[in-house]
């Protein structure tokens, strides 16, 4: 059916746009401020457009403040910890989707529940843990902290995922003379690819921005990530928002960029039909 | 399904080479100090002198953590190590760079688990935490073996040694910043006014450099973190009181010189300042004076650089010295940066050579020139770089003349800082907004400054101290 | 159901990580909560039972830190609910550069929290900030405002940034499970002459209950959480307006070495969270089919 005109602007465009205005604009002067020089940015009358306009913050970012070695960093930590989150969080959501067993309401109550602690409060300790296993200054103890922290989260979403893809689906296929894990993966996996999406670009943006646990557990400002990278152009008394800018222009070009190619996946239409036949 | 496959192997591969790279990558220069051999341990113990490098020979690495990191300041320490390390080339140098909003807490997590380096940057005011959990070296023993020592600004020295309970220094001063009024010259002369004299004159100053229909504002008050403890600055640069308690231990906090100028300000508040300094921190404060709308805020000489980048150089005065009641000279102090050894380091020598090295003439004037500090180096103060520039150059005579007291605030009373950011930026807030008056606030903060001084005392005289 | 050891095997890794850093750390604060622990206070230190607990629920800043809490949680979930509903809704029509809107929709997402706060701190700010700029030229205020200090704006100003952050995470999430709304229940509600409004409530709603639910829940915990935004933009203040039960913990545990007090905040922080997911799940009826 065809979508008449001024439904088309009051409940599609309009509410876009202005939506979009708001979460455009602060990205857009960020932008701005990026490429002006740092002496005109707390200038009055505020200048909209950059004059002159400079690639300088850009160069003091990547260069200078060795944002390529951070960026480096932060692509590997994010890589390995996303993948181990995503699988974690799968397995565990479809033992909590599709079984009833002993301890499975305790399980789940007990994953919600190591999400009310502040992580601040849980510094030192973990702290300890890791110089114990002397991994204090690794990456690796900022990859298993990212982990253990976006797991539970995300295997409580992928639950809800899983759980909206129809278990006949699964049955169908086994009948079908497939093993369960095979039905899993022939009928599960696609049609979780929304929810795998979803999940990823969760945990990602969550371990590319992780700040409090890198800063205290790496030692080595060759392993330092970009959060650390950042936050060092915030001195006692300087504050270089020029280069923040361009930092952060950068840091936010990789999610983006990756979400953007894989925002398709997200609507995959294979609800659509599921139920046919 | 092949796409899939091929996806999901991509994958795969991608996570299993990061696992590899964590796994090289994170080896290099992690852990600090390498454990010394007995052999080290024993030659280390038995060389008495300092100024000699270790005799076996044998290299020793230690770590240093920079507290206040940036690129600059990078750069600055990569040269001075190198340097260092050509000195001694026995001693190898770790260089770890933290940032300043955090550096207190790494400390406080290092010190918690006995990883704390081997030597650092630290604020003074941190000292009375880490020494009470018994954190860092005495140098004592260290310096008399130093001969540069003798160059070392004993004023800042003392200050030091005041905020260990034993009188034993526990870190060496390396550079210092004096409290200043930073005035905006254009709206000064806009006016036709003068320069103040006093903090009395300077709250006139701000009324009559206000021009709420243009949204010129004569000061902008810092409201926010950091509020009471600038404002404690202020209050003393008046009453030129050199006690912080006096003969009977009590708080002189509420003395009504103080009383005067707190119930001034808070006069102030929106009418000659902007609404929003409620709750300025520092950045806000920095940017309402770079931006031309407060013509005067009250900061130290570190934020120099800033205001030389928005405003340029030659068009904002640093006026730091005010006629206080008293008229004494004295400059107020909330410490200086300071480098220390801490207790953990299994090369404390090896990291007082460095230490020392960073607070001799060449390192302490070549760091404090770059980024706009005064040094706490006699030779230092003397170079040419100061004499240079007008408000470091009245600094450095100041400092010099020797006539030139130092007022410390109680930094060295354990729960000084827990009391100001958990309590009184509070409180100055509601007295900004007049909910409770100046001498409330100054009588309550005066009562819980006594009270921790007593627990403390009480504490150090159980400890036999 | 046969006897199955599948489940186990498949939460092993799950459990291992909670034992390895999660059981310690927590115990560790549940331990800490019923001492007096300062390492810079050594003179308080020892046990102190329920003597922390006493303290804070005395407080008149507890109360206040909760009052504020409760009112931040509710108006972030509610706001970045109904706006990420909305912009998902629109985004799983089909048109033209919905792709694109649909990335648009993520970026602020993406911002590292570090620059986030300084971000909405400069937009915000009463001379130089882009908000009172803007405002001005438009018209629509006579006179700078001051967002982050004045008492009736700072709790609101605080609000839209964190808004600012929080709409990307339900727009996703709830357009990711409207994948699983077969089309022809849509189709068949036209065919009957049912209104748009009418499909949202009768189809898609009951549909996303169980993705609402979680996701308002997990969001909820999120935000009670929640420091570095109102830390950086108002320190708590003005005078407390907008200190949340988090900011305390903060201040006392972190900013402050005072762990015996700040562990028994976040206990009763924890129990106040437990509480409320309970009721919450109980009164959703979370779990049960249609």
């Amino acid at each position: 059916m065809k979508t008449k005109l001024s439904d088309k602007i009051f409940r599609r465009w309009l509410p876009l746009v202005l939506i979009n205005i708001f979460v455009l604009v602060p990205i857009w002067w960020t932008l701005v401020t990026s490429l002006k020089q740092e002496g005109d940015i707390l200038k009055k009358p505020v200048r909209y457009i950059p004059d002159p306009a400079t690639l300088e913050n850009y160069m003091r970012a990547w260069v200078n403040c060795r944002f390529d070695r951070y960026f480096f960093n932060s692509m590997r930590i994010a890589v390995v910890a996303v993948f181990f989150i995503v699988v974690i969080a799968i397995i565990t959501g479809y033992a909590l989707s599709r079984f009833q067993f002993q301890g499975k309401n305790g399980f789940m109550l007990m994953l919600l529940c190591i999400q009310f602690i502040p992580h601040a409060v849980l510094l030192i300790p973990l702290f300890r843990i890791f110089n114990t296993m002397g991994l204090i200054g690794k990456p690796l103890s900022v990859i298993l902290v990212c982990i253990t922290f976006q797991f539970p989260f995300n295997s409580i979403l992928m639950r809800g995922f899983i759980g909206g893809i129809p278990y006949t689906l699964e049955e169908a296929a086994q009948i079908d003379g497939c093993s369960r894990l095979m039905a899993v993966w022939k009928v599960i996996i696609p049609m979780l690819i929304p929810g795998i999406v979803t999940t990823a670009a969760f945990a990602f943006i969550g371990v590319w921005n992780e700040f409090l646990f890198s800063m205290m557990f790496l030692n080595d400002a060759n392993n330092y990530t970009i959060p650390i990278g950042l936050k060092m152009m915030q001195g006692e008394y300087n504050i270089s928002y020029g280069a923040l800018a361009a930092g952060a222009i950068i840091a936010m070009s990789i999610p983006v960029a990756l979400f953007a190619y894989l925002q398709k996946y997200l609507v995959t239409g294979m609800g659509a039909g599921a139920v046919k036949g | 399904m092949k796409k899939q496959k091929r996806g999901f192997s991509l994958l795969m591969s991608a996570a299993l080479t990061g696992v590899l790279l964590c796994g090289c990558g994170g080896q290099s220069g992690t852990q600090a100090a390498q454990p010394g051999t007995a052999a080290d341990r024993q030659t280390q113990s038995q060389s008495q002198s300092q100024s000699a490098p270790a005799d076996s020979g044998e290299q020793v690495t230690i770590t240093f953590w920079d507290q206040n990191a940036s690129e600059t300041r990078t750069q600055i320490f990569t040269h001075l190590i190198e340097e260092f390390e050509k000195e001694n080339p026995d001693i190898k140098v770790n260089f770890v760079p933290i940032p300043a909003s955090d550096a207190k807490a790494k400390y406080d997590v290092a010190i918690q688990s006995g990883t704390a380096p081997d030597c650092g940057g630290v604020s003074q005011y941190w000292m009375s935490d880490f020494i009470v959990q018994n954190a860092l070296v005495a140098l004592d023993d260290y310096m008399a073996d130093w001969d540069n020592a003798q160059y070392l600004l004993d004023m800042y020295q003392q200050s030091i040694r005041d905020m260990a309970s034993d009188g034993k220094t526990y870190a060496l001063a390396n550079t210092v910043t004096l409290p200043t009024v930073w005035l905006n010259n254009q709206m000064l002369a806009d006016a036709g006014k003068e320069l103040p004299n006093d903090w009395l004159e300077v709250c006139e100053l701000a009324q009559e450099l206000t021009d709420t229909s243009k949204g010129l504002y004569g000061f902008s008050i810092r409201g926010g973190a950091g509020s009471s403890q600038q404002f404690e600055q202020m209050m003393y640069m008046h009453s030129g009181e050199e006690m912080m308690f006096d003969e009977n231990g009590n708080s002189t906090v509420n003395d009504p010189a103080h009383v005067e100028l707190l119930a001034a300000f808070a006069d102030l508040y929106m009418k000659a300042t902007p609404e929003s300094d409620l709750t300025s921190g520092y950045a806000e404060m920095v940017a309402a004076f770079d931006s031309g709308t407060a013509a005067m805020i009250f900061h130290n000489l570190g934020s120099y650089g800033e205001h030389k980048k928005t405003l340029g150089e030659g068009n904002f005065t640093a006026i730091t010295t005010l006629e206080s009641k008293k008229e004494t000279q004295a400059i107020i102090s909330n410490g200086a940066t300071c480098n220390a050894v801490f207790k953990d380091s299994k090369n404390p020598e090896a990291a007082f050579r460095f230490v020392a090295y960073l607070n001799e003439h060449y390192a302490c004037s070549y760091f404090s020139s770059q980024i706009g500090q005064i040094p706490c180096n006699q030779e230092a103060l003397q170079d040419d770089w100061v004499i240079e520039v007008a408000h470091m150059k009245k600094a450095a005579d100041a400092i010099l003349s020797g006539n030139c007291t130092l007022i410390t605030v109680p930094i060295n009373v354990i729960g000084y800082y827990d009391l100001h950011n958990n309590e009184l930026v509070q409180g100055f807030q509601q007295v900004l907004l007049k909910e409770i008056s100046a001498q409330q606030y100054l009588d309550d903060w005066a009562e819980s400054m006594t009270g921790l001084k007593k627990d403390y005392d009480a504490y150090l005289a159980s400890m036999g101290q | 159901m046969k006897k199955t050891y599948v489940p186990y095997i498949l939460l092993a890794p799950a459990v291992c990580l909670v034992l390895a850093f999660m059981v310690y750390p927590i115990g560790n604060v549940f331990y800490l909560s019923l001492q007096h622990y300062n390492p810079t206070k050594p003179w308080i230190n020892g046990f102190a039972g329920f003597g922390n607990f006493v303290d804070i629920l005395s407080d008149k800043d507890f109360w206040n830190a909760l009052k504020v809490s409760v009112k931040w949680v509710i108006s972030e979930v509610l706001l970045q609910l109904v706006f990420g509903m909305m912009i998902a809704l629109i985004l799983n029509q089909k048109f033209k550069g919905r792709g694109i809107f649909r990335a648009l929709t993520f970026i602020p997402w993406a911002m590292s929290g570090v620059l986030t706060a300084v971000l909405w701190s400069l937009i915000y700010n009463q001379s130089v900030g882009l908000l009172n700029d803007i405002l001005t030229k438009i018209g629509l205020i006579k006179s700078p405002n001051a967002w982050l200090a004045n008492s009736g704006l700072v709790f609101g100003s605080v609000v839209t940034a964190e808004l600012w952050r929080g709409i990307p995470f339900f727009a996703i999430s709830l357009l990711a499970a409207m994948q699983s709304i077969p089309e022809e229940l849509y189709e068949a509600a036209n065919v009957d002459g049912s209104s748009k409004w009418k499909s949202f409530l009768y189809i898609t709603l009951p549909s996303l209950k169980e993705t609402i639910i979680l996701t308002t829940l997990l969001r909820s915990v999120w935000e009670f959480n929640s420091v570095d935004l109102i830390y950086s933009l108002t320190g708590g203040g003005p005078v407390g307006k907008t200190t949340t039960l988090s900011i305390l913990i903060a201040n006392h545990a972190t900013k402050t070495s005072n762990y015996g007090y700040g562990s028994a905040i976040s206990v009763i922080s924890f129990l106040i969270l437990a509480i409320f997911a309970m009721i919450y799940l109980k009164a959703s009826r979370f779990g049960t089919e249609e």
